[in-house]
């Protein structure tokens, strides 16, 4: 297993790194890593990497799995020695079924890419621990194409991850640099196939009732944390609308699970962890409008009596402030403090310190497994769930936006929890609650027409204004109009949910 | 199907009250949908319920003496506050379909006695005879230093059913079952310390009473 944090490095910030480095003895090398893979990168979709790397006298064959394993951070891999410079194609045997490797044409194995890199090595001994830092500056090769490389990696050789989370924030607090989430095998491919990384959606949590409670929730946590930091890189490569959302999402998972053990979680030592996630899934809040707003409610007002300046203008303003939420949320992402922000709380999570150990009880909870829990949360969480669509019912649109977010809440909340009970009812109910979440989401586009649009007016330009508030305040009368037919809709919607929830878990 | 716990021993006042209270509030204390069946005639559990503050982890009252056997829907433990006696052929079907039995006994002479007397009775029983059901002994009221107490735990020794466990003898007993409360449900340095003395008890049951499966988890009543 590797443990290790990746930071990429601004050019300006090179002699920050080597000033860091110089505390330490270094050891300077020159490396080359050539990456294999068949022509059409079988081994990449098996989820392996294969490598050969040259260094000093040895040449040194490493794999390791595509993605993190089990923490977001820690990834698994293996290492022999070689004598010459071909693949043994023995040692994938440790990663790989029979069933895998014989779907994979060998006699196709190439070299797919290489990396050049001087790199800079310090072995860095902490009070618990050890950690390598590595410095690599240089090149990814593949055909043609080239891509640079500047960054560190710190990796924990000895000891507890806490060594390494020292080590990080000591390099943190003299160089300002961003996370680096994609390793050199990515974006290798990436130039080989000139491919971009797509939006990455949530993966089912498929976690056995047995799991201790402690396990199973550290689980659902990383995977839900992972499920927002793999979106990502291809968020800041693509801008792709989707993958803001499924970032969101991921967070927004993570936010639900903390919420839906909230009675045996301690959440005030998570040193402010937990208000910074909820900041930044604010931040990216309102660029999730800007996109919901061009790609759904522009479309529905141009089937309205909408004028077309009116049309052009909002589409306009609203493209404007879209890119400047863009670049804000580019340049947060890329920050120091984000950096931070992702190691710390990779690092809480691993760290089981959201328990509540106050009371020697709660180590019988501890022992227990998730499964005895299961049901019982889903029940709590589907009574409070009921309780706002009672308000609702009979209350205004405040009520029906309270219900769309507890619905997200128990959605989210209970999607894992529906995999652990087992069985036919799990699924239908999952698919039930994210119909009434799509149906009340509606609703929430158009209630929050007015809001947003207000937001975009701060941005506009003073002799834009008038223009733009002018189709703004006929967009706002669209939405209140639509929003009251929509409520309306919703009143069956409800019913209809309320009554498939009482039919399944009566 | 709930996981039964069941407290009993033919001797009275010997703290069968008090022990099924403090059982179920650490039960449902720990995320458990716990059941208490008061089936005492002095109907002790049951007023200590309605006592209990709304504050407190719910414990679902299962009232026997009117619906004998019900366990309440979903429930996932109930413990089983048993009358003084084993003489009635429900009470052997009660014992006989527990998981575990817990019998408290007092360090008197006169306790000691009816717990023999007790034990042979409850020997009559197939499995327990057969050592495939758990009887677990708790020395009640305990005070390390009295010779009291350490007669008691020669005498069990001497019958061949040592005491598992202990409960100190302390006066913050009678004063929380006076408001529906156990050392369970307060977060106080002296309760954490009381507390621990319960938790090898509490996990001795654990480990003999399966979790009940949740797709499985519907009402039973026993045959009456």
């Amino acid at each position: 297993m590797e443990t290790e944090v990746r930071f990429s490095i601004n050019k300006k910030n090179k002699k920050s790194v080597q000033k860091w480095l110089s505390q330490h003895k270094q050891i300077f090398q020159n490396s080359e890593t050539v990456y294999f893979d068949t022509s059409k990168n079988a081994l990449r979709d098996a989820g392996v990497e294969l490598r050969l790397r040259r260094n000093g006298k040895g040449i040194k064959q490493t794999i390791k799995s595509v993605g993190p394993n089990g923490s977001l951070f820690t990834r698994t891999e293996s290492e022999i020695q070689l004598s010459d410079f071909e693949p043994k194609l023995s040692h994938l045997k440790k990663f790989l079924t029979r069933e895998k490797l014989c779907r994979i044409d060998f006699a196709r194995l190439r070299p797919a890419f290489r990396t050049k890199v001087n790199r800079t090595i310090i072995n860095n001994p902490t009070k618990n621990g050890m950690v390598q830092s590595v410095f690599d500056v240089g090149e990814i090769k593949a055909d043609a194409e080239t891509q640079e490389i500047m960054e560190v990696e710190h990796e924990l050789k000895q000891g507890s991850t806490d060594t390494l989370l020292e080590t990080c924030h000591e390099f943190l607090d003299r160089v300002p640099c961003s996370i680096g989430l994609e390793g050199k095998a990515a974006r290798g491919y990436r130039l080989v196939t000139g491919e971009y990384p797509e939006p990455v959606f949530a993966s089912k949590i498929s976690i056995s009732p047995d799991l201790p409670l402690p396990k199973a929730m550290r689980e659902i946590l990383q995977t839900s944390f992972q499920h927002a930091m793999t979106n990502l890189p291809v968020y800041l490569l693509t801008g792709h609308p989707e993958s803001v959302h499924q970032f969101r999402v991921g967070l927004r998972r993570l936010r639900a699970a903390l919420s839906a053990f909230a009675p045996i979680l301690h959440l005030q030592n998570s040193g402010g962890l937990i208000l910074q996630m909820k900041s930044i899934f604010n931040d990216f809040g309102s660029l999730r409008d800007a996109d919901v707003f061009l790609d759904e409610t522009l479309a529905a007002l141009k089937n309205s009596t909408i004028p077309s300046s009116y049309y052009l203008i909002l589409q306009e303003q609203v493209q404007q402030f879209r890119d400047q939420r863009f670049q804000e949320a580019r340049d947060t992402l890329e920050s120091t403090d984000f950096a931070r922000f992702i190691i710390d709380m990779n690092s809480w999570i691993d760290s089981e310190e959201w328990l509540a150990q106050r009371r020697p009880i709660d180590q019988l909870m501890f022992e227990r497994p998730i499964g005895v829990f299961a049901e019982s949360r889903i029940q709590k969480m589907n009574q409070k769930l009921l309780k706002a669509g009672r308000r609702a019912e009979v209350g205004d649109l405040e009520d029906w936006h309270r219900l769309r977010i507890m619905t997200k809440k128990v959605r989210y909340a209970s999607e894992p929890l529906l995999g652990i009970i087992g069985g036919k009812k799990g699924p239908s109910f999952a698919k039930s609650l994210s119909k009434l979440q799509d149906t009340l989401g509606k609703l929430n586009d158009l209630n929050s027409i007015e809001t947003f649009l207000a937001q975009v007016s701060l941005n506009v330009e003073r002799t834009d204004r008038q223009a733009f508030n002018e189709a703004a305040a006929f967009c706002v009368g669209w939405g209140a109009a639509s929003a009251s037919t929509a409520v309306d809709n919703l009143q069956p919607s409800w019913r209809k949910f309320k009554m498939h929830m009482r039919k399944t878990w009566s | 199907m709930a996981g039964k716990i069941c407290v009993i021993n033919a001797k009275g006042g010997c703290g069968k009250t008090t022990i099924s209270t403090h059982l179920a509030a650490a039960l449902a204390s720990s995320g458990l949908k716990t059941a208490l069946a008061d089936w005492d005639r002095h109907r002790g559990a049951t007023h200590w319920i309605k006592q209990r503050p709304k504050s407190a982890p719910n414990i679902e009252l299962a009232d026997w003496h009117k619906s004998f056997g019900k366990v309440p829907k979903g429930i996932q433990q109930i413990v089983i506050d048993c009358p003084a006696s084993l003489k009635s052929k429900r009470v052997r079907q009660v014992a006989e379909e527990a998981d575990v039995i817990v019998v408290p006994i007092l360090p008197s002479i006169f306790d000691e006695y009816a717990t023999k007397l007790f034990l042979r009775d409850l020997a009559e029983i197939k499995r327990i005879r057969k050592k495939r059901k758990k009887v677990l002994m708790v020395s009640n009221r305990h005070r390390a230093n009295s010779v009291a107490s350490r007669r008691l735990d020669d005498y069990l020794e001497k019958l061949g059913h040592p005491a598992n466990h202990h409960i100190s003898d302390r006066s913050i007993y009678p004063q929380l079952a006076a408001q529906g409360l156990t050392v369970f449900d307060l977060e106080t340095k002296p309760m954490f310390e009381r507390q621990m003395e319960w938790l090898p008890l509490v996990r001795d049951i654990e480990t003999s009473v399966q979790l009940p499966d949740l797709k499985k988890g519907k009402s039973k009543k026993l045959k009456s």
